[in-house]
């Protein structure tokens, strides 16, 4: 599908004018200033575009909606609500979540997704949002409707995609990381932190052990989840209080590894493509992916979409590529 | 092939992992990773995540990766 592409912010505003439907990701001052229309809209300045990786603030990445779709409908998540998230999406359709950094819906759904009911039901696909590296701190991540000109920087937003009986989604991922032949790492708690863990069996503090073995931090934890590759990136090591923070949560009674090390991410991503990327209507990869292999300038395969804080597909993921493919029946 | 029923015995196989099956479709195998986590913290769980694993194949069978996947419980 050839539905993703950059804009300026006069180019989108004539197509969303023109009534389109869209998932866009832009800086805030854009997202802002964008008439009222059949749109969704996350804050980033990072994005793979056709060009090439890219870090812009005056322009906007689209997702623009097939015209089969049936219908769609916006609806915001709070604490309240959240568990309803699958069971909302359409029989016959798929749901775009995005959810701002760094906030209580953010963790929240991290943490209990796997517990909301019909959990992995229907297909839930979507990215954490985010700011340029260097405002954080300063703005917040954002969602916004456009259909109502309302935005959050605390709440979850969704787009409710319905495709009709004659369309099927699903979901894919493309992680290039593999457990390592390292040490096996089991959690005591589930959550973003971790101090004492059990590794090959033996209680240490992970903070310790990450230090004492020098691990590279760049390269995430792995879990195997039935054969999918789920990844937890490390956020930081604090020394001083002796524990270890994560982009993700990670979850008691998983074996986790740390991945093996990956020296060309554009070469393992094209290995790793698969065969139907004419498929894919929409995806995101992750900021970590971008800054560590150093995506600026670089493309990966066609493949273009956001760069964000966290990828979803079904749950939140760490440095992995999401996508959502479309096929007719 | 048909999709076995809500009572076959396959779903509690999978779940308790007496039975391997390398699936293919991304939501059964994240489904999985977390009912098996949910069976080695808690057994009790066993019978709600057979249910709910035979419940995502049935609401998810005209996908062709799925339909994949039953073609592998028989």
């Amino acid at each position: 599908m050839n539905n993703n592409k950059m804009y300026t912010k006069d180019e989108i505003t004539k197509n969303i004018n023109s009534g389109k439907s869209y998932f866009l990701a832009a800086d805030e001052d854009i997202l802002k200033t964008l008439p009222k229309g059949k749109w969704v809209g996350g804050t980033i300045p990072y994005f793979m575009s056709e060009q090439g990786g890219l870090i812009t603030k005056d322009k906007v990445f689209a997702t623009e909606l097939p015209n089969y779709v049936k219908g769609i409908n916006v609806k915001l998540y709070d604490e309240s609500n959240i568990k309803n998230v699958y069971s909302d999406i359409p029989e016959t359709g798929f749901g775009l979540i995005m959810l701002p950094a760094l906030t209580q819906i953010h963790l929240s759904f991290a943490t209990h997704a796997p517990e909301y009911k019909n959990f992995a039901a229907r297909p839930l696909v979507g990215w954490i949002t985010g700011v340029n590296l260097n405002d954080l701190g300063k703005i917040t991540p954002k969602v916004f409707n456009g259909q109502t000109g309302e935005f959050s920087s605390d709440k979850a937003l969704v787009m409710q995609v319905d495709l009709g009986k004659e369309y099927v989604s699903e979901i894919g991922i493309v992680n290039i990381f593999k457990q390592g032949s390292g040490d096996t790492i089991e959690f005591l708690e589930s959550g973003f932190k971790a101090k004492e863990v059990l590794v090959n069996g033996k209680k240490v503090n992970f903070a310790d052990y990450v230090q004492n073995n020098k691990l590279d931090v760049k390269l995430p934890l792995v879990a195997d989840y039935a054969g999918a590759m789920i990844n937890v990136s490390f956020q930081n090591v604090d020394a001083k209080n002796k524990e270890v923070i994560f982009y993700a949560p990670v979850f008691t009674g998983v074996k986790y590894k740390q991945a093996g090390a990956v020296k060309d991410y554009v070469g393992s991503f094209k290995q790793n493509l698969p065969k139907n990327t004419d498929q894919i209507l929409f995806s995101c990869n992750c900021i970590l992916n971008f800054l560590y292999s150093e995506l600026e300038g670089k493309k990966t395969e066609g493949i273009t979409g956001p760069i964000t804080f966290g990828e979803v597909a079904y749950q939140l993921l760490n440095q992995t590529m999401v996508h959502l493919n479309i096929q007719k029946l | 092939m048909a999709l076995p029923s809500a009572s076959s015995k396959i779903w509690t196989d999978i779940i308790n992992g007496s039975k391997n099956i390398e699936f293919e479709f991304l939501a059964i195998k994240i489904f999985l990773g977390t009912a098996q986590r949910n069976f080695k913290n808690d057994p009790g769980s066993l019978q709600k995540s057979a249910l709910e694993l035979y419940q995502l194949f049935e609401k998810n069978q005209n996908l062709p990766t799925a339909q994949k996947d039953i073609s592998k419980l028989g």
